[in-house]
């Protein structure tokens, strides 16, 4: 086992350990620090497989500000803790759940079947970088960029540049509707 | 630096699995927003595994779509949580039956 394979387990065991923290802990506040650890071990899986920038947007805008905004709403609202619903007592859920989760699993097993024996084949590499040609406007010479947060950007501002726009469009109706939901109704009015 | 995609697969497919549980089992809408926080990210990682898988940026261009989304959609979620707090008092799933009457 190389290394990489062994950060790869370290990250699963985190994730998997904090989303069900998040699911199963009754304390909202301490879900919201799961959360948190989740969206670390996160990071740093992107980053084993090579998206450095993705890594750090990731902390960035998850744990920078989503979370921040989770915390601040849990603190501005009485949190009790909840008693978690009790499975044995809804046995028609209960069923209905666990054949779901069969037949998906079934599905899935059948799905990935041509991958589960080429064992070795398909494989990601964090290593191999992205390349892309681009054009200097001014001086007409072309150049091959190959860095991730570069070739990101060109991606971004050239072939998805009104996605980009669109985006921003939408944060802007976003920040208008939390404002239009959480104000006051004044009395003053007739 | 190579990881075999298959197990990348499984792990966004168990992380999507516990967020749809966070769903249907929890009653606090916060944690309920939180769950689905989960299974938005699981995706993304299987956009930038297989972005990586095929040399393709595409997919993570797209994670950055998702990210801003899911920023958009954090925001009015837990304004609504703020409102249905106002008015209701609780933030329990079941007390908030109004358009049940």
């Amino acid at each position: 086992m190389n290394i990489p394979e062994i950060l790869f387990y370290s990250f699963t065991f985190i994730l998997v350990g904090s989303a069900f923290g998040v699911v199963f802990h009754r304390n909202p506040v301490k879900s919201a620090m799961f959360l948190v650890l989740f969206f670390v071990g996160l990071a740093a899986m992107y980053a084993l497989l090579g998206a450095e920038f993705m890594a750090t947007l990731q902390v960035l805008v998850y744990v920078g500000a989503i979370m921040v905004l989770f915390l601040f709403v849990i603190m501005l609202i009485t949190v009790r803790d909840e008693a978690l619903l009790n499975m044995s007592s809804n046995a028609g859920r209960t069923v209905i759940i666990t054949v779901l989760v069969l037949a998906f699993s079934l599905q899935f097993w059948v799905l990935l079947g041509g991958f589960m024996k080429a064992k070795g084949e398909h494989v990601v590499n964090g290593a191999a970088p992205y390349s892309t040609e681009v054009m200097n406007y001014t001086t007409g010479e072309k150049l091959l960029i190959t860095g991730n947060a570069e070739v990101i950007s060109y991606a971004l501002f050239e072939k998805y540049l009104l996605p980009f726009e669109l985006i921003s469009l939408v944060l802007l109706v976003a920040v208008l509707g939390g404002i239009l939901l959480t104000k006051h109704k004044r009395e003053t009015l007739q | 630096m190579e990881i075999e995609i298959i197990r990348i697969i499984f792990l966004t497919v168990v992380l999507f699995s516990i967020g749809i549980l966070g769903v249907l089992t929890r009653r606090n809408i916060i944690v309920m927003i939180m769950s689905v926080e989960i299974m938005l990210n699981s995706v993304n990682l299987l956009f930038i595994a297989f972005s990586r898988y095929f040399q393709d940026l595409n997919g993570e261009v797209m994670v950055l779509f998702v990210m801003a989304i899911a920023a958009a959609e954090a925001a009015v979620g837990l304004a609504i949580v703020i409102a249905l707090h106002r008015n209701y008092h609780s933030i329990d799933i079941m007390d908030i039956k109004a358009l049940k009457e």
